[in-house]
């Protein structure tokens, strides 16, 4: 351990034991060779009354055939084994310290990870097991699953997204699938327009969600107010919409996206007396027959968004097979 | 900057995973308790926008199958890094006990822990091999997790690999399937080698092929 | 008098590793070495002509090595076969032994020429 910069093995022993991270080594007989202070703070058995001791005769609640089976591929394979919390909660009964208790958790839930190391005098495999308290997270997904169901509960109600009112992802993309069914058939033209507000985790970071929340509505409605009424919109995920433009050729489509992307550089939304301008960059492609399925379609939208961010942002680039097109966005209006 | 791989050093890259697919075959085929089929590993520099396009051309699973993706991430001390996914189709998951010679179907959080057990044996024999072949060091792993399970193969690699989802523009994608003769099981191993990392691989081939 | 070999592997590289080796191996002798880079073209060669050994890949494209020994048992093909492979899982051993290979060896990094040496020196190839 030369090269640690750390020549003294009691400071490495002090930073082992400090860290917030349960920490054990287990010769080959499962005998206990190290057991950090995370690890006796929460079991109530200091480390000198461990040391030597075999690992199950202490812990007799271990589920023994199970470890023992776990421990035995780590020797022989030498290689990494994790337990994770949404397996099996918890490998030992430690308590938790999360203030919410009312939650069915009864012990600190548990990430496990099994690490081979060589015992350097013996050439054997001593295996170091570190605990990793989750119990946090596992409380924060309780919550946010229950938000997600009744969310998904209600948009799978109305083919609409919650927020912005738009179509919902889902929708859209079935219109996308049956127009390209639609067009494999008959040959008919239509495009996909998928467009991105640019730097929108600025907005958030800086003027908070709820301020981004009116920002993607207020796009939304934008984009809502520029198209046909055969056309399709819908919220994508996150900051992203999907335009489905029906009878639309690659020029027109690409046409049409230069120009909400001016129209969305002239709004202005307000918040609490802030005003925030926004851009978004687009993406679009069009049928083409050699495309394979919608999902592919809906691909190829993206790989073309993602030229237009890389290429400066508030911009239109159009997808084709030589490669994506940056269009200039100040066009003029032909139209 | 140049990411290519020359010749050579494909050939010599080849051999190199060759023997990690071998390694990895032989842990499975002891834990499974059967006879694996090993095909000829895949290797080629993606670039990001093609990758869907590629694991759909590449994978063993036809493009509407139902399927399950996990995937774990590793990384060594010669910054060599990137992530590996496994993809086991509906159809092995519901052979699980009768491979494993169980009489009793598996519930669903036994069947789940085999999946996860299973992947970081093919992943972790593999990519140890890899990096101890290439760097001398052995790979530091992070735990296996779910990235989606029952759902089209198409559908999950136009998510996974959705080009702004990926932060590099290429990387060395390495695809390994196993089969189990007698029995239906089949799953694909995608190593995905980051660009930077590329560099340093370059290295240590070059490195091999002059030991030759 | 010249030892004909066969060397089948899909690595250009391999091939050229063992023809080193064989070559430090057979020192004495005179080594006429041909190559083939899959199972079909192993098979060819393997009709067209006798070899002293054949040096057999397991995972190759389009043919595998086992498939060429079954297609060689099938036939009723007699050839002195040595199979080097990264296929190293239990049982692989035994199946291609039972396919009418002579030997059975493990490819490692680096290559390592005992068991090789040991098995020809069992077969009288060498003192």
């Amino acid at each position: 351990m030369k090269h640690m910069g750390i020549d003294n093995i009691q400071t490495l022993y002090n930073i082992l034991n400090h860290i917030n991270i349960g920490m054990t080594v287990l010769d080959e007989q499962n005998r206990i060779v190290v057991w950090n202070q995370f690890m006796a703070k929460h079991s109530g058995i200091d480390e000198a009354d461990l040391v030597g001791k075999n690992l199950f005769d202490v812990f007799p609640y271990l589920p023994e055939q199970w470890l023992e089976l776990k421990l035995k591929s780590v020797r022989l394979i030498r290689n990494y084994a994790f337990v994770s919390w949404t397996q099996k909660p918890y490998l030992f009964r430690f308590s938790h310290n999360s203030m919410m208790t009312g939650e069915n958790i009864d012990f600190m839930h548990q990430d496990c990870t099994f690490i081979p190391v060589k015992n350097e005098l013996t050439g054997g495999v001593y295996v170091c097991i570190t605990i990793h308290d989750m119990t946090d997270v596992v409380i924060s997904q309780m919550k946010f699953a229950e938000i997600k169901d009744i969310n998904r509960t209600l948009e799978q109600m109305t083919n609409h997204d919650n927020l912005t009112s738009l179509y919902n992802r889902a929708y859209v993309e079935r219109q996308i699938e049956l127009e390209f069914e639609k067009a494999k058939r008959y040959g008919n033209a239509f495009s996909i327009v998928f467009c991105d507000i640019d730097k929108f985790k600025v907005v958030n970071d800086t003027h908070g969600h709820l301020a981004g929340d009116e920002v993607l509505k207020n796009v939304g409605a934008t984009l809502q107010h520029h198209l046909r009424a055969a056309d399709v919109l819908g919220r994508y995920g996150g900051e992203e919409f999907i335009i489905l433009l029906p009878e639309t050729t690659l020029e027109s489509a690409s046409t049409l996206s230069q120009r909400l992307c001016r129209n969305i550089e002239e709004i202005v939304t307000n918040f609490q007396d802030v005003e925030i301008k926004t851009s978004i960059s687009i993406g679009v492609v069009s049928f083409r027959p050699d495309v394979q399925n919608y999902l592919q379609m809906i691909h190829e939208a993206d790989v073309a968004l993602y030229h237009s961010k890389t290429n400066g942002r508030n911009a239109v680039s159009q997808y084709k097979i030589t490669g994506c097109e940056l269009l200039g966005r100040d066009l003029q209006n032909d139209d | 900057m140049s990411i290519d791989l020359t010749e050579d050093q494909y050939e010599m890259l080849k051999e190199v995973v060759n023997l990690a697919m071998g390694q990895a075959g032989s842990d499975l085929a002891s834990i499974l308790n059967s006879f694996v089929d090993l095909s000829v590993p895949d290797i080629q520099i993606v670039k990001a926008e093609k990758l869907a396009e590629k694991v759909l051309q590449e994978s063993v699973f036809g493009e509407t199958e139902k399927v399950t993706l996990l995937r774990q991430t590793f990384y060594n001390a010669a910054f060599m890094e990137g992530e590996a996914i496994v993809i086991f189709n509906d159809e092995t998951r519901q052979r699980f006990s009768e491979i494993l010679g169980i009489s009793n179907q598996m519930n669903l959080v036994e069947e789940m822990d085999f999946m996860l057990e299973l992947s970081n044996l093919m992943v972790g024999a593999c990519l140890n091999s890899i990096s101890t072949q290439l760097f001398n060091k052995g790979m530091t792993f992070s735990p296996p997790e779910l990235l989606s399970e029952h759902k089209e193969l198409r559908i999950v690699a136009y998510e996974t690999f959705k080009r702004r989802n990926l932060k590099w523009d290429y990387t060395l994608l390495s695809k390994i399937t196993f089969n189990l003769r007698e029995k239906s099981f089949k799953s694909d191993l995608l190593i995905f080698i980051s660009e930077a990392a590329i560099k340093a691989i370059n290295k240590s081939l070059d490195k091999l092929l002059s030991e030759l | 008098m010249s030892i004909s070999i066969l060397l089948v592997d899909d690595s250009k590289i391999m091939r050229k590793v063992i023809a080193k080796e064989l070559s430090s191996i057979f020192n004495n002798h005179e080594l006429n070495i041909t190559e083939a880079g899959n199972g079909n073209e192993a098979l060819e060669c393997l009709y067209a002509s006798e070899y002293s050994l054949v040096f057999l890949d397991l995972t190759m494209p389009e043919k595998t090595g086992y498939e060429v020994l079954e297609t060689l048992q099938a036939k009723g093909i007699k050839a002195n076969v040595i199979v080097l492979t990264a296929d190293i899982q239990p049982q692989a051993e035994e199946v291609v032994k039972s396919l009418g290979a002579i030997g059975y060896i493990k490819k490692e990094r680096p290559l390592n020429i005992v068991p090789l040496t040991k098995l020809l020196k069992d077969r009288g190839m060498i003192k």
